[in-house]
């Protein structure tokens, strides 16, 4: 196996005194699928805001423990978060696209890295409005506001957004919990594409999602990583009697 | 963290249920069939019901299983217990249709009384207990109490071949005496490898794996 995109080591993040997320340590494959789930409050949101330093902006969080992107620790003094979260994209349960055009979400990214050329621009929006399966049905439609669009169309956005500053990783926090099971499909089927140039890490709830997209699950319970592991041996034989259970609908 | 009966486990239950019912009308059908093979006797139409009935069964769990896999998307041990059970059901209506075979033999020869009845009952009794001990570790899931059917099934297995071989060179046997022996040794080696697939499913059910 290639080097792992993301790791963790010894990882724990406090907020005030609840310690959220404890002692994790967890490799992340590169150009793979990686599912986090577990019960409301199981600390999988906090692992995956980890990942791009995004428990920074939380008054309280405190992070202890090492995080690796491409072998090189996020969490070291002279590293931008600014750049981490350029590297590592993120889209989240509400789609929430800017109020401007389909057009300008995507190239907001760009723009604020200097990127000013038209043209190139242009280019950018298309490739990553392609990317995220959504150029066909918006390329007449640039100029019109985003907030247009619907549901699952809004997400394929922010999607795009996050896919047009050319990240290595994308983070998925519940993507499709605020979308009908047919824009559900969509965006499932775009994260097995996304796969392949992409790393991908989805945080969700539903667990038949887990099960369809990801090569590898995580199960999270009381801000500890219970178990990890291919999915098809997780959803078949879980060795842990806690994912057993939670699995199973026996308790969460 | 609280457990509580799930709308799955109504549906798991009803196919355990039918699963114990074929485990017993199996049971019977096979031990019919034994008991005419020594004894003699017309039960071919009584075995060819059980067996029917069986796969009836066989028929109504496979029903059961995939209602169950398309309203609950069932994973983990609920899902190994729903394929476990496919492959007994499956497993149970073969030993029915061995049985009915044996009986079928019978027919064919004269008094409906196969040959070597000596050889028959010490083969039958073995095949019995291996049946009986592959559906008690079905009850219990005790996978531990079904490595002993490995020894008991090579067992059966080497009293088969030998006694084919035996067979060729024996010239005292008529031609009926002789295949309806055989038939019959194959069809009780036939149960015996089933009975030992339903504790290789117990297995999967409880353990993930099939190595007992």
């Amino acid at each position: 196996m290639s080097e792992p995109a993301i790791e963790t080591k010894a990882l724990s993040v406090w907020f005030g005194r609840n310690h959220a997320v404890r002692n994790v340590a967890l490799e992340i494959q590169t150009n793979q699928i990686t599912a986090i789930i577990g019960p409301s409050g199981c600390g999988k949101s906090t692992l995956l805001r980890c990942f791009n330093r995004m428990n920074d902006l939380i008054p309280n969080a405190r992070v202890e423990g090492v995080v690796l992107l491409n072998g090189e620790n996020i969490y070291q003094l002279d590293v931008d978060p600014t750049e981490i979260r350029r590297r590592v994209g993120m889209v989240f349960q509400k789609p929430n696209p800017f109020p401007k055009s389909v057009y300008e979400n995507a190239a907001f990214g760009p723009r604020l890295n200097g990127i000013n050329s038209e043209s190139e621009l242009d280019s950018i929006v298309r490739k990553s409005l392609e990317a995220a399966a959504l150029w066909d049905e918006v390329k007449d439609r640039l100029n019109d506001s985003a907030i247009g669009l619907s549901g699952g169309q809004q997400q394929r956005l922010c999607i795009a957004r996050a896919l047009a500053v050319d990240p290595q990783v994308i983070l998925m926090d519940e993507p499709c919990s605020a979308l009908d099971p047919q824009a559900t499909a969509k965006i499932e089927q775009l994260m097995t594409e996304l796969a392949k140039d992409y790393t991908v890490v989805v945080v969700t709830h539903n667990m038949q999602q887990a099960a369809r997209v990801s090569n590898s699950t995580a199960f999270m319970y009381l801000g500890e990583l219970v178990e990890y592991g291919p999915t098809a041996q997780i959803f078949e034989s879980p060795k842990n009697e806690l994912t057993e259970n939670y699995i199973t609908g026996r308790f969460g | 963290m609280s457990s509580y009966a799930r709308p799955l486990d109504v549906g798991l239950n009803a196919m355990a249920e039918v699963l114990l019912e074929m485990v017993d009308l199996a049971e019977r059908t096979v031990s019919a069939s034994i008991e005419a093979a020594a004894e003699g006797g017309k039960l071919d139409a009584q075995v060819r019901i059980w067996s029917t009935e069986l796969q009836g069964k066989y028929d109504d769990v496979e029903d059961k299983a995939v209602e169950l896999i398309a309203r609950y998307q069932p994973v983990a041990s609920d899902l190994r217990v729903i394929k476990s059970s496919m492959k007994i059901a499956y497993d149970l209506a073969r030993l029915g249709r061995y049985a009915y075979d044996i009986v079928q033999v019978l027919d064919l020869v004269n008094g409906g009384k196969a040959a070597d009845k000596p050889f028959l009952e010490k083969m039958s009794k073995k095949v019995l207990e291996m049946m009986r001990l592959s559906f008690e570790t079905l009850r219990t899931r005790d996978v531990q109490m079904a490595r002993k059917l490995i020894e008991m099934d090579n067992e059966v297995d080497s009293l088969y071949r030998g006694y084919l071989k035996g067979l060729i060179d024996n010239p005292n046997l008529t031609a009926a005496e002789a295949v309806s022996t055989a038939l019959i040794a194959r069809h009780l080696e036939r149960i015996a490898d089933h009975a030992w697939y339903i504790a290789e499913s117990v297995s999967y059910m409880v353990t993930g794996t099939y190595i007992v």
